[in-house]
């Protein structure tokens, strides 16, 4: 836990981690959407259109199953190990879905 | 002015970061901490989520709530299209069946928990005595059977006229020329219905199965009235457990980091659900 206002918020460094994540994120896509325009709609590995955006939130989503299947499985066993695979899970995505 | 949209929306970002972004963030604090009343929070990292996920009685409720969720679409979607159909499209007929329609959806949650409960009781309840008089023993406090069917039916009865109002002013929006199109084409009802009525639907099909989707995902009240979360733990859907598990049990630290697997599934199948159906029958007479 670290001391930041307001204290009932109790905030914790994954939190602080984990926020600034999306939060850059979310920056680089709109910097990079500036730059590159990604707002039509490909087909990849899914028999789906879809933007980039959709293909960044769907990363997020296959992450945060990585994640819930990692901690049923492993529990805290190598835990750095999802971060990897989220990592890459979310570059794969945004590429190929 | 090119930025002048995102002014004119600044107050209502401002609203959301508070009312929505603020309690998401403590829920994500809390989920990593241990908190028990009268002792200071401390750091237990991934523990509660370890803890939630190896829990038997998480995953009874998660795989109740899985079924409930799709037993609630399968009903209420078909159904709740069907009426919309049947319905009047002009004369006084129109607003008497929206009157009607809209009675269920005007009663608080826990008030339809209430009507249902006392409609169930043994001793003055017309659905014990009614299934009597056939030969039934029916209990909702302790068959699980009559229990499940009784929730459903109280959802059917509460929701399914939000799917027909959602699917009537659909059905009111599509144009008559394409009905007159297929009847000069001699579509049977069937074709017409599978390649006018519901490609012509789906905007407002995916925006009535997401909200039953998420609204049936978010059943609190009723059951708790109704059954209570039993008999036994037959009715404790996730909102039931996590309730339980924050303000019965005092983890509120456990509670978070449910909240949080809660809102996570929610999202997914909400986001599946919608790009399956915005994807369904394209190319198949379906419209873009």
């Amino acid at each position: 836990m670290i001391s930041l206002p307001p204290d009932w918020l109790n905030w914790t460094i994954p939190t602080l981690l984990f926020l600034g994540s999306i939060i850059t994120l979310l920056t680089g896509m709109t910097i990079w959407d500036a730059k590159d325009p990604g707002w039509s709609t490909t087909e990849g590995i899914l028999p789906i259109a879809t933007t980039r955006g959709d293909r960044l939130f769907m990363g997020l989503l296959i992450t945060g199953c990585i994640f819930c299947l990692w901690l049923y499985f492993f529990g805290q066993t190598a835990v750095w190990g999802v971060l990897v695979l989220g990592i890459l899970s979310i570059i794969g995505t945004i590429n190929f879905f | 002015m090119k930025q002048r949209p995102w002014l004119f929306l600044l107050p209502a970002l401002l609203l959301v970061s508070i009312s929505a972004f603020i309690p998401l963030i403590a829920v994500m604090n809390y989920s990593q901490l241990t908190l028990l009343p009268g002792t200071q929070p401390y750091f237990s990292g991934l523990e509660n989520f370890i803890a939630i996920l190896e829990d038997e009685a998480f995953r009874g409720a998660l795989y109740r709530q899985f079924i409930f969720s799709f037993l609630v679409l399968i009903t209420e979607i078909p159904l709740g299209l069907g009426l919309a159909m049947c319905m009047p499209k002009e004369g006084p007929g129109v607003g008497v069946s929206l009157v009607l329609l809209g009675i269920p959806l005007l009663i608080p949650w826990n008030v339809v928990g209430i009507i249902w409960r006392v409609f169930t009781r043994s001793d003055i309840g017309v659905l014990p005595a009614a299934f009597d008089w056939v030969g039934y023993s029916y209990s909702v406090s302790s068959s699980t059977a009559d229990a499940w069917w009784t929730v459903l039916a109280m959802d059917i009865w509460h929701w399914t006229p939000l799917v027909v109002l959602i699917c009537y002013a659909g059905l009111q929006a599509i144009p008559q020329e394409y009905y007159m199109a297929a009847k000069i084409d001699r579509a049977s009802p069937w074709k017409t219905f599978r390649y006018v009525t519901l490609p012509n639907l789906r905007g407002v099909l995916i925006i009535a199965v997401l909200l039953r989707l998420m609204d049936s995902f978010k059943i609190y009240a009723e059951p708790f009235v109704l059954t209570g979360g039993g008999p036994g733990n037959s009715t404790t859907f996730l909102s039931t457990y996590t309730s339980r598990m924050a303000i019965g049990g005092f983890q509120m630290g456990r509670g978070a980091a449910t909240s949080l697997i809660y809102f996570f599934i929610v999202i997914l199948l909400s986001f599946v659900i919608y790009i399956v159906m915005l994807n369904l029958g394209q190319g198949a007479g379906g419209d873009k």
